[in-house]
């Protein structure tokens, strides 16, 4: 989309903001920065301080300490109101006395009278905005007279309409049926590398987070966990909590000597390990094992179930638990029962010390 | 589904219920209007056009102007206030505006009284800036005032806490003011439960007797509004001028009963949006 003003959507840089809430500490000295253009996601369980985040860029609420600048400005005493953000509620927050096309428009008519485009201009602006979100057939129809994935797009459209700087969005698929959801994340995916602003999204959902940010931010407790790209976070998880919020993971406790982790059921030789003496545990994602069926083996096969293309291994290993994921390929050269005695060796994956 | 065997059951119950609501409701409202025209039309006409009735008229519809908007705009203020923002004392202050239901209006006309009567707290001071309260037309619209207050409020409170705040935080991220969002946003999200409340205030402050008769002191042509006007008229056995002015107040109770059922109807349409 052509921006009118020639408006540059611009970095946003967050510096030591907390934030509480009586007791609750929602966020604490959160720092972090989001390059213009970029695409990033805000991800955490609930309670993490991620939407409390979202809502302080957008002035919606703000920090006790801490600053914020947009390019190189503080906007930290700026309300919403002068900020100039696009943000899309969670549940939409239509108007729902107006029709679609007033919803949209809603933000140029605000505008002051020496910056309000004129009726036809505003009425081009609409118009072109529901082309943009495929929606170009319901400018006259009621809030409530559209899905919730419809509702969602005009709600975009809205926040596009006052050409924000920064594009901030609340859960945006948090509410849509699977099937929905899986299109809009492409959609605005793709919209977002045509349009090249700067949008921030909060999610509880890893898999939205991983497919649609060109960052993720993990968030914990009123804190980042980990910055990176989804591969990174994926890849190598800064912290337990991370391990575990992206996906499933075998903890498997270990013993730690000269820098090297044991296990008597798998073989955890292949990982980075921590120096010193101890008691760890070492989490390995249940993909990231190899499987070779010996009699040698210290773990032995309980039970296998087929899922989709994966088949499931699920193991005992000297009192360990373990679940191990192998694609149809990996298990196609092996005899796997229940019973059967096999060598586990751990791939990849990390240890932590365990206190 | 019980259905057939209910059959009777279903009649008694429903010949009760009308049997009751004839008797109590639809039969003494009749006998208003029939005691009212019972000597013809000239004599009605005669009752509601005497002075004295024509100034209780007045005092009445002068109170319930004062009395409504006022509460109008204390409501919308109080339920804007109380539900989009949260502050210590907000649950305490949310009682507080029920007091006026829960207390017998009898006690609120001499709550008044001793504030602002002879022997009251501001008493003295008044009586020397020669203002007066009590038994006076100040005194009225304070004591309707005071009854009617809760039902704009009430009526708000609800509605606006379901609605939360996020419209009205889109509005503000959009560009739009505090003052123009309340006008484009709010307002129209809530104008149906607010004229029903209005209606309702409308309705108690016109028809309001225990505390304005506390305050009022019944003197005729000045201080009688028309429910202490028929109480005056009744008492002195004349039954078809005061069934007359009572006939009024019916009117507006059926009047308001109508504009009560559209608007709940009206309501029911939008929560379905």
């Amino acid at each position: 989309m052509e921006n009118g003003r020639g408006k540059e959507s611009v970095s946003i840089t967050i510096s030591k903001i907390s934030r509480r809430f009586g007791d609750f500490q929602a966020l604490d000295e959160v720092s972090l920065n989001i390059r213009d253009g970029e695409m990033v996601a805000l991800l955490g369980p609930s309670g993490s301080g991620k939407t409390t985040l979202l809502r302080i860029i957008a002035g919606l609420d703000f920090p006790d300490r801490g600053d914020i600048c947009f390019g190189d400005e503080s906007v930290v005493d700026l309300g919403a109101k002068e900020r100039g953000v696009g943000f899309v509620f969670q549940h939409y927050a239509l108007f729902r006395h107006m029709k679609v096309f007033e919803n949209i428009a809603f933000g140029l008519r605000v505008r002051p009278r020496a910056t309000r485009p004129s009726e036809a201009e505003i009425g081009n602006r609409v118009r072109a905005l529901l082309e943009l979100v495929q929606l170009g057939w319901i400018a006259d129809r009621f809030p409530n007279e559209l899905s919730g994935g419809q509702r969602q797009r005009v709600a975009l459209a809205r926040a596009l309409a006052i050409e924000p700087s920064v594009l901030l969005l609340d859960e945006p698929f948090g509410a849509l049926d699977a099937k929905v959801r899986k299109e809009l994340r492409r959609w605005l995916k793709r919209l977002n590398s045509d349009m090249k602003m700067t949008s921030v999204f909060v999610t509880h959902d890893q898999e939205e987070a991983m497919e649609v940010a060109d960052r993720v931010v993990v968030m914990n407790q009123g804190r980042i966990e980990q910055i990176g790209t989804p591969a990174e976070i994926y890849g190598t998880p800064a912290s337990p909590f991370v391990h575990e919020f992206l996906g499933d993971v075998n903890k498997i406790p270990c013993a730690i000597s000269q820098g090297k982790a044991a296990h008597g059921g798998v073989d955890l030789a292949a990982l980075r390990s921590l120096n010193g003496d101890g008691r760890g545990l070492a989490y390995v994602r249940p993909q990231d094992f190899s499987i070779e069926v010996t009699p040698k083996g210290n773990a032995t096969v309980t039970g296998i179930h087929i899922v989709g293309h994966v088949l499931r291994v699920e193991a005992e290993a000297a009192g360990s638990h373990v679940e191990v994921e192998l694609t149809g390929r990996e298990a196609a050269g092996l005899t796997l029962a229940p019973g059967a005695r096999i060598l586990l060796t751990a791939v990849r994956g990390q240890i932590y010390p365990q206190h | 589904m019980v259905r057939e065997d209910s059959v009777a059951v279903r009649f008694s119950l429903i010949g009760i219920a009308l049997l009751v609501l004839g008797l109590f409701i639809v039969l003494p409202l009749a006998t208003v209007f029939m005691e009212a025209f019972r000597k013809g039309i000239g004599f009605f006409w005669e009752a509601l056009s005497d002075p004295v009735a024509i100034a209780a008229i007045q005092l009445t519809l002068l109170t319930a102007a004062i009395a409504v908007p006022l509460n109008c705009v204390f409501g919308v203020v109080a339920a804007w206030a109380l539900t989009k923002f949260r502050f210590p004392g907000r649950s305490l202050i949310i009682t507080l505006i029920d007091l006026p239901f829960s207390v017998s209006p009898v006690i609120a006309g001499l709550i008044y009284i001793l504030m602002f009567g002879r022997q009251g707290y501001f008493g003295p001071w008044l009586m020397e800036n020669d203002i007066k309260i009590i038994f006076a037309v100040p005194g009225i619209v304070i004591a309707t005032v005071f009854v009617t207050f809760p039902f704009v409020a009430r009526e708000l409170i609800p509605l606006m806490q379901e609605q939360g705040t996020e419209e009205e935080e889109a509005a503000i991220s959009l560009g739009a003011s505090g003052l123009r969002t309340f006008w484009h946003v709010t307002l129209p999200n809530i104008k149906w439960g607010l004229l029903y409340g209005v209606l309702l205030c409308n309705a108690r402050a016109m028809g309001e007797f225990g505390a304005v008769s506390v305050v009022s002191g019944h003197i005729r042509g000045l201080t009688n509004t028309m429910p202490l006007h028929i109480e005056i008229l009744y008492n002195e056995y004349d039954f078809v001028a005061a069934f007359a002015v009572a006939s009024l107040l019916a009117l507006l109770a059926l009047v308001t009963l109508v504009l009560k059922g559209l608007l709940e109807w009206k309501m029911a349409e939008g929560k379905k949006a």
